[in-house]
């Protein structure tokens, strides 16, 4: 059963073989010390590894290095100078990750566009901030800004006290209180428009005097003109020919409507538009804006409380595939005592359901496990719930390559759970932050 | 004896195709008639359909093939001709075999009504329903316009197309009893459940108006006056040019606000909303609207019924709610008070009655019975105090859409008219009337049988109990949980 000498000797002639010459150097002093541990190189060996986009292992193991998850399966070699974690009871996921939240941190009224605004500003490092995140076992939250309308961007971030930044996640807007909100969001779009129809007029009319102007300066300075591009050379060229620069510059979009630009352009790098909704009458204004406006690919919140009329849209909010975050609940249809399940119907849509917590506090992210085991048990699938735990809030904050899953190459953001996540009363026993233990239970292993 | 009645057979055999025969030679009649579809679904001879022919002109329907030879429409309906193709495919709706209460027409026992994208397109009992059409099955059931609420509250949003919920429960409720039309402050728009398509009807159906007493009545005179001396000389300026004399156009910068208002109302183009309680009040609109020939709808006008040969000759239209009430004042020698037969008396002076419920909203605490989800009962109540039935029922129906200029598309089933129903199985009066289905723009927008809310209240006791949904949570202890609904991804 144990790894016998025949094993040992075939891992050092892998290491002799393969490794070493592509190392070269960097592990020269290592071999000269076999029995020395490489902090940086980490094995867990455990009962079960929950990959969510692949299938499970069990037994499994997990090779970790340099924080990167290096390897992953049933019966994967592990490195001799491994640090090794064995919990042969333990079942391992992906970090669980918020893909919305405002844990530890104030209110604050603000409408209108705010676009420009980042959640970021408001993370000061204060210890205990984020209490209970790292409990229940996330690895990563996204932040968002407090305020209606639209309220600015959200960060992802990781749930330590100086909430080291994993990027910009979103522009958060909301489409709950109209008309007011509704109208933030039109002309916010219109506005953005009207900026691009500015710039591609002065644009066209710089053109037009630049060709204009052109011949008289060839014929004034033929040979004098090295660089015309330079915006060195434009005092020289301002009193010879007032009437245009060489390089364009356009006029100044306001940095609110920088993302709105950014989506109407359909520029790659645009950041993700988030709309939280408050009930299927809102959606109805959704479709109905999007009518009025080109607005990009959404991220939705569809805000599932107790009393909900969701599943009214939910066949028609799940096509195409959107990312919906929602509570991991049962409701009430609005009004009855008739129950309904609108993540399942969401799911079953097409919906990439991402769970957030059901309360937006310490307990509420401690007991989210437990949330989403519920809604397992009340007949949302196994797989979904996974998914809906860990990869798809990842991309919800634009962080799929790195987080969400076990797989080769991202991010070692690991939880270790006393039983089957999907059970209630199953418990995390300690929480991987790029390889390293960042929390692990009391009394726990 | 036997001859008057075979006479009067062959009368109404003869008439209608006398008639037919009559539109058989109208040749541009025939040419018309031959392309527009609706007109082909109709099988047999007009004799036997309430689908009223239509005139010269009226324009083809739009997926029909544009008619032949000298006749062919201007380039504007080809356009619209080329809007229709590209958009999706037609949505037909056929409600057949019901009782339909047309209103302003005849009641038609056993018809089908058919629409198209939300217009009546064809009425009768020999309709043929498309293929692909959706069919409500109206066997056993009446079908009523659906019921307009003159004034409400909390039903749609502010603006409309912002800001209603379109899948609130006032919205429902208001479904559940019949009601498909609101207005909401000057603003007309209909109950559609689910969605914002044709949710606004109109934006501004009234103009308010203040009358006052005293020097405010004086100015107000005046300002009318005025407004009037302008449209003369607007009037004598547009007969001289006419004519090819030489003429200045008067001055109209000044016809702005409050006077571009009162010109609206001087010509017709909108009705003022007055509100007036009391007999003085109401002699002194009277009055006003006789001289200046305006039209005026009378709000809060309980009163109204002692003065109400006045009214009648004056050309008001009056909004009450019929159930409330107020003891006369015996001190006065003549009438006074209010009482539930005060719609019946302004009917029969010729008044034109426009019903609403005495709570303009839907009212969802304690016990109802005066707010919108009984407006029905409204009308009933009126009965009760002597109204007759057709007028009781055009009072929450044509007259409210009349009121508030929207009876060209709502308040009764006609050919043209956007379908809007109201398919219940007892009397539209009858206090235990509930809509079993209720039809918006041409799309059910309530279902009894769908919605949680009332599925289970029963009128007809012989009727099969609701379905009963097995509960998947919470499960008891040591219960076996029941099979969930397959999934796959």
């Amino acid at each position: 059963m144990k790894p016998t000498t025949t094993w040992r000797a075939l891992a050092a002639a892998l290491l002799l073989t393969a490794g070493a010459p592509a190392l070269g150097p960097a592990l020269g002093p290592a071999r000269a010390d076999d029995a020395r541990r490489d902090d940086d190189l980490l094995a867990l060996r455990v009962g079960r590894v929950i990959t969510v986009t692949g299938e499970e292992h069990a037994p499994g193991v997990v090779v970790v290095r340099d924080g990167r998850i290096e390897a992953v399966g049933a019966r994967v070699d592990v490195p001799r100078r491994a640090r090794v974690i064995d919990a042969p009871d333990a079942v391992l996921m992906p970090g669980l990750v918020s893909p919305r939240t405002r844990l530890g941190l104030g209110r604050y009224a603000r409408d209108g566009n705010h676009a420009h605004l980042s959640a970021s500003d408001e993370l000061l490092p204060v210890p205990g901030r984020f209490e209970g995140a790292l409990e229940g076992g996330f690895v990563a939250l996204g932040v968002v800004p407090a305020g209606e309308g639209i309220s600015g961007q959200a960060v992802a971030v990781r749930p330590l006290d100086d909430a080291p930044l994993l990027g910009t996640a979103y522009v958060r807007a909301r489409l709950i209180d109209l008309p007011g909100e509704k109208r933030a969001l039109r002309e916010s779009f219109k506005t953005a428009q009207a900026a691009i129809d500015k710039e591609a007029k002065a644009r066209a009319e710089w053109e037009k005097k630049h060709k204009a102007s052109q011949p008289a300066q060839a014929q004034q300075a033929t040979a004098q003109r090295p660089a015309p591009a330079q915006p060195q050379a434009r005092p020289a060229q301002a009193s010879t020919a007032p009437v245009t620069s060489a390089v364009f510059e356009p006029p100044a979009i306001p940095d609110d409507l920088r993302p709105f630009v950014a989506w109407l352009r359909e520029a790659p790098d645009a950041p993700r538009l988030l709309v939280e909704l408050g009930s299927a009458g809102d959606w109805v204004h959704l479709v109905d804006l999007r009518e009025q406006v080109a607005l990009p690919a959404l991220t939705l919140f569809v805000s599932n409380g107790g009393q909900t009329d969701w599943h009214r849209v939910a066949a028609q909010v799940g096509e195409g595939e959107p990312l919906v975050i929602a509570f991991p609940r049962v409701s009430f249809e609005a009004n009855t005592r008739t129950r309904v399940h609108v993540p399942w119907e969401l799911a079953r849509a097409g919906a990439r359901v991402a769970f957030t917590p059901l309360i937006d506090d310490a307990e509420g992210h401690r007991r989210h496990l437990e949330a989403a085991a519920l809604a397992h048990r009340d007949g949302f699938p196994r797989g979904e719930a996974l998914k809906a735990l860990t990869l798809h809030p990842a991309q919800v904050l634009g962080l799929e390559a790195d987080l969400g899953a076990i797989e080769v190459g991202r991010r070692a953001d690991l939880v270790l759970l006393d039983g089957d996540p999907l059970e209630v009363g199953t418990r995390v026993t300690a929480v991987l932050l790029d390889g390293q233990v960042a929390w692990r239970r009391e009394g726990g292993r | 004896m036997s001859w008057r009645l075979t006479a009067t057979i062959t009368g109404l055999l003869l008439g209608p195709l006398l008639a037919g025969a009559a539109w058989a030679q109208d040749e541009r009649h025939e040419e018309d008639r031959q392309p527009v579809c609706c007109e082909d679904l109709v099988e047999d001879d007009h004799a036997d359909s309430w689908a009223p022919r239509p005139t010269a002109d009226e324009p083809p329907a739009p997926d029909a093939p544009p008619p032949q030879g000298d006749e062919a429409k201007p380039a504007e309906g080809e356009g619209e001709k080329k809007d229709e193709e590209e958009k999706a495919p037609d949505r037909w709706l056929a409600v057949t075999g019901g009782d339909v209460h047309t209103v302003t027409g005849p009641l038609l026992r056993g018809a089908t009504v058919l629409a198209r994208n939300g217009k009546i397109v064809a009425l009768g009992d020999r309709v043929q329903v498309p293929e692909g059409a959706e069919v409500l099955d109206a066997s056993g059931l009446r079908v009523y316009p659906g019921l307009v609420a003159f004034d409400t509250s909390g039903l749609v949003g502010s603006p409309p197309q912002d800001a209603t919920d379109v899948f609130s429960l006032g919205m429902q409720v208001a479904l559940a009893s019949g009601i498909t039309t609101v207005g909401q402050g000057p603003t007309v728009a209909k109950l559609t459940y689910g969605t914002l398509e044709g949710h606004v009807v109109s934006a501004a159906a009234w103009t308010r108006l203040e009358v006052g007493t005293g020097q405010a009545l004086a100015g107000l005179r005046a300002e009318l006056e005025k407004v009037r001396g302008y449209l003369r000389e607007r009037r004598a300026h547009e007969l001289a040019r006419a004519q090819g004399q030489t003429s200045t156009e008067p001055d109209r910068r000044w016809i702005r606000g409050r006077a571009a208002q009162l010109e609206q109302l001087l010509t017709l183009r909108a009705r003022a909303l007055v509100a007036a309680t009391t007999r003085a009040q109401l002699i002194t609109l009277a009055d006003l609207a006789q001289d200046f020939g305006f039209q005026a709808i009378v709000v809060g006008a309980q009163e109204a019924w002692t003065v109400a040969p006045l009214l009648g000759r004056a050309g008001l239209s009056v909004v009450l709610a019929p159930r409330a009430r107020r003891d006369p004042d015996e001190r006065l020698a003549r009438d006074s008070g209010w009482s539930i037969e005060a719609a019946a008396v302004l009917h029969a002076a010729g008044v034109p009655v426009a019903l609403v419920s005495a709570n303009r909203s839907v009212g969802l605490g304690g016990l109802g019975g005066s707010d919108l989800a009984t407006l029905n009962l409204e009308a009933a109540f009126a009965v009760r105090g002597g109204l007759p039935e057709p007028a009781a029922l055009e009072a929450i129906t044509i007259v409210p859409a009349r009121l508030l200029g929207v009876d060209d598309r709502v308040g009764s089933i006609e050919v043209g008219k956007d379908c809007d129903l109201l398919l219940t199985d007892r009397d539209a009066l009858h206090y235990e009337m509930l809509a079993r289905y209720t039809v918006v723009n041409g799309r059910v927008a309530y279902d009894k049988g769908k919605e949680a809310l009332l599925r289970a209240v029963r009128h007809s006791r012989d009727a099969a109990p609701p379905e009963v949904v097995p509960q998947l949570w919470p499960r008891r202890p040591g219960e076996a949980a029941p099979p969930m609904p397959e999934y796959e991804r």
